[in-house]
């Protein structure tokens, strides 16, 4: 059967399909380009040995042009907060990374595991979802609920310091975290989200907060000092 | 972090929790209350990438450990 029947059948038209490929291609294109960017301000904090505290602005920083973005998502504006946002998360990751680094003899190995890591579970779960083209719309209340008291839970860790705790946190947050890749993904495919700087953001925080997991856990359980 | 440092991080960390439930609270809420509720199938077929996220953790460990 033609894919153009396929298509009709499940009430889908080919234009509506193409605008949805074209939300998936601007998405990618526009993460990859972000996630260079926030690599280059990450290099530029490590160089510059920035303290946690100043990281730790650039994080919260980050989170208020989080609110100007979705206020400005559709137009060219939001574009460049989409710059700003991801360039200071990346700033914020520089004293953490310099601290693994100077502070495991193994931290660079660490650092480049959790990374491939984070790129190989993307790959993995946005691959599955596009593949099986399953709908995860489900997964959004759980998300939303989950995800919000995660993030809370983090920034109260500063409260108390409980490492076993953090370390539980990091493992919530890469079951969260590749949720959210599916959730994301499958909006994407099934026209839930036509927005691809929206979607780019949720892609990012995901991939941000997944890392930073990632490297908590491997420093945690193969860190070597 | 010296401690000026670490009490403006903790005044800022608690305004940030204030922030984040003041303006993502409400929405949250919504989300959880309206946004369709899977069936049984669709959480076990959740398990299958979900479940292999968390071998493919177990087998970095692995790795990170040599």
């Amino acid at each position: 059967m033609a894919y153009e029947q396929v298509e009709r059948r499940r009430g889908i038209g080919i234009g509506e399909e193409i605008s949805r490929n074209k939300v998936l291609r601007n998405t990618y294109m526009l993460l990859s380009l972000t996630l260079l960017f926030s690599a280059v301000t990450a290099g530029i904090s490590m160089m510059l040995h920035v303290g946690h505290f100043l990281g730790f602005v650039a994080l919260l920083g980050g989170f208020g042009v989080l609110f100007a973005v979705q206020r400005h998502a559709e137009s060219s504006t939001g574009l460049w907060l989409t710059f700003l946002f991801t360039g200071l998360l990346g700033f914020s990751l520089g004293p953490i990374l310099n601290t693994y680094i100077e502070m495991l003899s193994n931290g660079g190995q660490i650092v480049m595991l959790a990374l491939g890591g984070t790129g190989a579970i993307f790959f993995g779960l946005s691959g599955y979802a596009l593949v099986t083209r399953k709908d995860f719309s489900f997964l959004h209340g759980f998300l939303a609920v989950g995800i919000l008291a995660a993030v809370v839970a983090s920034f109260a860790l500063i409260f108390f310091n409980v490492p076993l705790f953090s370390l539980a946190l990091s493992g919530v947050f890469v079951l969260l975290m590749s949720g959210l890749i599916l959730f994301q993904t499958s909006q994407i495919i099934h026209g839930g989200e036509r927005n691809y700087i929206l979607a780019t953001i949720t892609l990012y925080v995901a991939l941000y907060n997944l890392f930073l997991s990632l490297l908590r856990i491997l420093g945690a359980f193969a860190g070597e000092r | 972090m010296g401690e000026g440092t670490t009490l403006w991080a903790q005044i800022l960390s608690g305004l940030a929790i204030l922030a984040l439930l003041w303006f993502f609270g409400p929405s949250a809420w919504r989300a959880a209350k309206n946004s369709p509720k899977g069936t049984a199938s669709d959480w076990l077929g959740l398990l299958v990438p979900i479940g292999g996220v968390v071998l493919f953790v177990i087998l970095l460990i692995a790795l990170a450990r040599g």
